[in-house]
């Protein structure tokens, strides 16, 4: 099992104790441990995709290059189904076909998922439900199951390659 | 099927754009003029209603005098919620078949940044917890339901072309207290 997944199974059980009895802490590391299941399922794809397996660590190592915030860009610009001009990708770049659903999905459920995991590891004031957390993580669940679609299709590299490159293509 | 209703309404607080007509501080809308308004239309002072827009007239705060057949396209509304709000007013009625769930009890919306500093809007629909749990645990055909719908939500928002990020998460209404027991 992949990190990724691993991540994802540890979300699913966090969220899914008895709301009755559950804790703010486990609500708070449901909703992160969904987006960090994103996070390290994209991040393990462009890694795959922008660097060799050999020698041994440099594909892990590529994964610290990844920038939360940047990703987060990216995933905006990617947000829009139909689209096949978007920012974060080369100057007059057009896409290989319409942003489809599927990608338009994953891009907006990572954002919605950042900005949660945002807000459940650092506002203390904010609370957390147990339904919220329940809903995040089939969003992420959705993600994974979206991508195995979206990766056999022609955006796919593109939008991998605008999570690393997107800020620095055009500078 | 209409879509939202986004007309001015009596009382609502707007402020001028810069663009035109710069004048500072918050106005009361306290008449409104429609485009098709042919009596507005036919009064003098109704400069931009001849051009068939819809003028509005405007109370300040404070000091100042009223200011009549202003051009609606020329002010911004003060609560920056509002197109959100109707929107949702409109999706209760369920428009094209669309399914507003009944178990959703109320909903907040509000004006903010988000942590990366965007502006945004965030969205939360609470849901009554006894509907939506049996014995503290929630099926998954709930939950993806659940979701269908915030997504749907928020697609709709997005359309609005708002320019701020928009958030729609769900939340818990709380539990009326049994105080028989």
């Amino acid at each position: 099992m992949s990190l990724a997944e691993e991540l994802l199974e540890h979300a699913r059980f966090l969220a899914n104790l008895d709301e009755r009895t559950t804790t703010q802490a486990n609500i708070r590391r449901a909703i992160s441990a969904a987006y960090y299941a994103v996070f390290q399922l994209l991040a393990a794809e462009v890694a795959a995709q922008v660097s060799p397996d050999l020698p041994a660590g440099l594909r892990e190592a590529t994964r610290r290059v990844l920038n939360h915030t940047q990703m987060s860009n990216v995933a905006t610009a990617f947000s829009r189904t139909g689209a096949n001009k978007v920012k974060y990708t080369p100057k007059d770049f057009v896409l290989p076909s319409p942003i489809s659903k599927e990608l338009a999905s994953i891009a907006k459920g990572f954002e919605e998922l950042q900005a949660a995991r945002h807000t459940a590891d650092y506002d203390v004031i904010k609370q957390h439900y147990p339904a919220d957390a329940l809903s995040l993580v089939e969003k992420a669940e959705s993600i994974f199951k979206d991508w195995k679609v979206e990766k056999t299709f022609p955006n796919a590299p593109v939008f991998l390659a605008a999570l690393i490159f997107g800020r620095d293509w055009n500078k | 099927m209409e879509g939202p209703n986004f007309d001015p309404a009596l009382g609502e607080k707007v402020r001028f754009k810069e663009s035109l007509q710069k004048r500072p501080g918050i106005f009361t809308i306290v008449g409104v003029h429609g485009a098709n308004d042919k009596l507005a239309q036919s009064d003098p002072l109704n400069v931009y209603g001849r051009f068939g827009m819809t003028t509005v007239d405007l109370r300040p705060e404070g000091k100042g005098l009223d200011l009549a057949f202003m051009p609606l396209d020329s002010l911004q509304y003060v609560d920056e919620t509002r197109d959100v709000r109707r929107t949702i007013e409109w999706l209760k009625t369920s428009p094209d078949n669309r399914k507003y769930p009944d178990y959703i009890v109320d909903y907040e919306v509000q004006a903010s940044e988000d942590h990366e500093g965007r502006p945004s809007i965030f969205v939360r629909f609470f849901i009554d917890s006894d509907y939506f749990y049996e014995n503290g645990r929630a099926s998954k055909e709930k939950v993806v339901a659940l979701n269908e719908f915030l997504d749907a939500v928020r697609d709709e928002l997005i359309s609005l072309d708002l320019d701020r990020w928009i958030s729609v998460r769900v939340g818990e209404a709380r539990r009326a207290l049994d105080v028989a027991s």
